[in-house]
């Protein structure tokens, strides 16, 4: 990729961290996860950060039942408290869905396994095993030889009549060519749209774009960019 | 936002309408041809929602009235959800009518496919615009209050401080604060904006962008503090009346070149209604314009170049394979 991966992204994740709480991060997190159509990296070190918060404020909470402080102060606590915890769930739950959905896709390859936490990962690995070992108990045993994978048609369909390999076709994978809002947060300016580079946009600052997930993946990946 | 001129409205959204074009590629006049037909046949029965086309994948083909009851029954479960949580806002009963009328408007509307995945529902964009800051005036004395999403306060009686919005509408309701107006929300600046919508066809103005998610909270929990309330409302519904109509208009320049659209300025909750619509129809052209497609479409016997884009190869792809399956098929027959 080009150079601004390096220093833009260092330089941007320098000012989020400076200008945004943990409750802003983990909302843009959520907004992204729900925007676009693949599962995206999870940030252990934020969750686990916003869970310490939580807690905190849990044992705040019991504390100032004991101590009697003002009911208006409690409940506006406790809708803060509210408030952090829909976010979270939603954000958890909203990845269990992704994964369950693509668990075989995202079982057979490192790079999106690494995406997920550990309870993901395991929950990916006994979700797939379930799935397999219902299939192959229920249809896959009584299929004749060749016909009895879960990941493929058939033996023969790897390849096609001009020798060029088929995917593993019926394993549902996620849309990357779909399109999804978007908006910048600093100018990254010419942007390429597509891998001939024809289509070449200029991204400015603030404003909102529709563009091909797969184009801007990277500029999501380094948060320079945020979907909506 | 009552469903009904939601309704009427039908498509919304959108500022700076400027499809990015590729000028070198032609579209193809099939396709352009079908979504012109069918954005006619949908003009007839008064439906401004281009259904899918045929050559949609089947996972995707979810019949409107199913996905619609979905995310009825989503936004209900999202209201129950922050009912059990506690959260006033979300779990305010009396406010689950419209909203659910309204999701279903947008998914009917456009035939969303898949609203667990990709779409935010209008309370969601709502708790989103509850963390937008504004000025209160409280009118006791509190203790700074240092919260997860951020430390505010210390408060005075009378002395002006800025607070999340969630947080000034739990204060408004107990009668402990009054909400200044923002400033963009008086008659003077909705009446500029609105002149300016008026006479630029081509481009929304800046506006914050919750800005009806931001007032119809204030009018529905604050609307004693807002002065000539019936007024700025009324500016505010003309405000985006206006604006999605630019939209409708703004999505009949989209075609097969357009591979980016540019909405400067567009609102969440506008974002949010045209999302469904705006996807599908970007998703078809790019399918039916791909050159790959054309190509192998003028001679499928010869060898498909390699690309490394293989999305819109999918469907070919799907049909090669149950051809082949077919083939195995007789084979194995014939073996047996």
């Amino acid at each position: 990729m080009s150079s601004w991966e390096d220093d833009d992204s260092a330089a941007a994740a320098a000012a989020a961290a400076a200008a945004s709480t943990d409750v802003e991060l983990l909302k843009r997190a959520w907004r992204n996860e729900k925007a676009s159509p693949e599962i995206l990296r999870f940030d252990s070190p934020l969750v686990s950060r916003v869970r310490e918060q939580i807690q905190l404020l849990e044992e705040t909470l019991d504390d100032f039942g004991e101590s009697g402080v003002d009911d208006l102060v409690v409940s506006l606590y406790q809708m803060d408290l509210d408030r952090t915890l829909f976010l979270l769930r939603s954000y958890l739950r909203l990845r269990l869905q992704k994964i369950e959905k693509y668990m075989m896709h995202i079982s057979k390859s490192e790079d999106l396994l690494s995406r997920l936490s550990q309870q993901e990962q395991r929950f990916a690995k006994s979700c797939t095993e379930m799935m397999e070992k219902h299939l192959e108990q229920s249809v896959l045993s009584k299929l004749p030889y060749g016909y009895d994978s879960v990941t493929r048609q058939s033996l023969s369909s790897t390849e096609d009549d001009m020798g060029i390999p088929f995917d593993l076709i019926i394993i549902p994978e996620p849309q990357l060519d779909t399109f999804v809002f978007c908006k910048t947060k600093s100018d990254v300016g010419a942007f390429q749209l597509d891998d001939i580079g024809e289509e070449v946009v200029d991204l400015v600052a603030d404003d909102l774009y529709v563009l091909r997930y797969k184009s801007i993946k990277g500029l999501v990946e380094s948060g320079q960019i945020d979907l909506i | 936002m009552e469903g009904s001129s939601v309704a009427r409205g039908l498509i919304l959204a959108q500022i700076n309408f400027s499809p990015i074009l590729n000028e070198t590629q032609e579209a193809s006049p099939l396709s352009k041809q079908e979504v012109r037909n069918r954005k006619q046949a949908a003009a007839r029965v008064g439906v401004a929602a281009v259904p899918p086309l045929a050559s949609q994948p089947p996972p995707l083909l979810v019949f409107p009235a199913q996905s619609a009851e979905r995310v009825e029954a989503r936004a209900g479960h999202c209201h129950r959800e922050a009912a059990a949580l506690g959260h006033r806002d979300l779990g305010n009963p009396s406010r689950l009518a419209p909203r659910k009328q309204f999701s279903a408007t947008v998914v009917k509307m456009a035939g969303q496919s898949d609203p667990h995945l990709s779409i935010f529902s209008p309370s969601e964009v709502e708790f989103v615009a509850e963390d937008e800051i504004v000025e209160i005036v409280p009118n006791i004395r509190m203790e700074a209050l240092n919260m997860i999403c951020g430390d505010f306060g210390p408060f005075f009686p009378q002395i002006a401080s800025k607070v999340p919005l969630w947080l000034a509408v739990a204060l408004k309701k107990r009668g402990k604060c009054t909400i200044r107006t923002p400033d963009w929300m008086t008659i003077d600046r909705l009446t500029q904006v609105l002149d300016a919508e008026r006479e630029s066809p081509k481009e929304f103005q800046p506006l914050p962008f919750h800005y009806i998610e931001i007032s119809k909270l204030l009018f529905d929990h604050a609307r004693d503090d807002i002065s000539d309330a019936y007024l700025v409302r009324s500016l505010i519904e003309d405000i985006r009346d206006v604006r999605f109509h630019k939209v409708e208009t703004g999505l009949e320049t989209i075609s097969g070149r357009t591979h980016a659209v540019k909405l400067k300025n567009l609102s969440a909750m506008e974002v949010n209604i045209v999302r469904p619509f705006m996807v599908r129809t970007l998703q078809a052209f790019y399918k039916h314009d791909s050159p790959q497609m054309i190509q192998q479409a003028d001679n499928t016997g010869s060898r498909p170049t390699p690309v490394t884009d293989r999305g819109p190869r999918r469907d070919l792809r799907r049909s090669l394979v149950s051809s082949r399956l077919g083939k195995n098929w007789y084979l194995l027959t014939v073996n047996l």
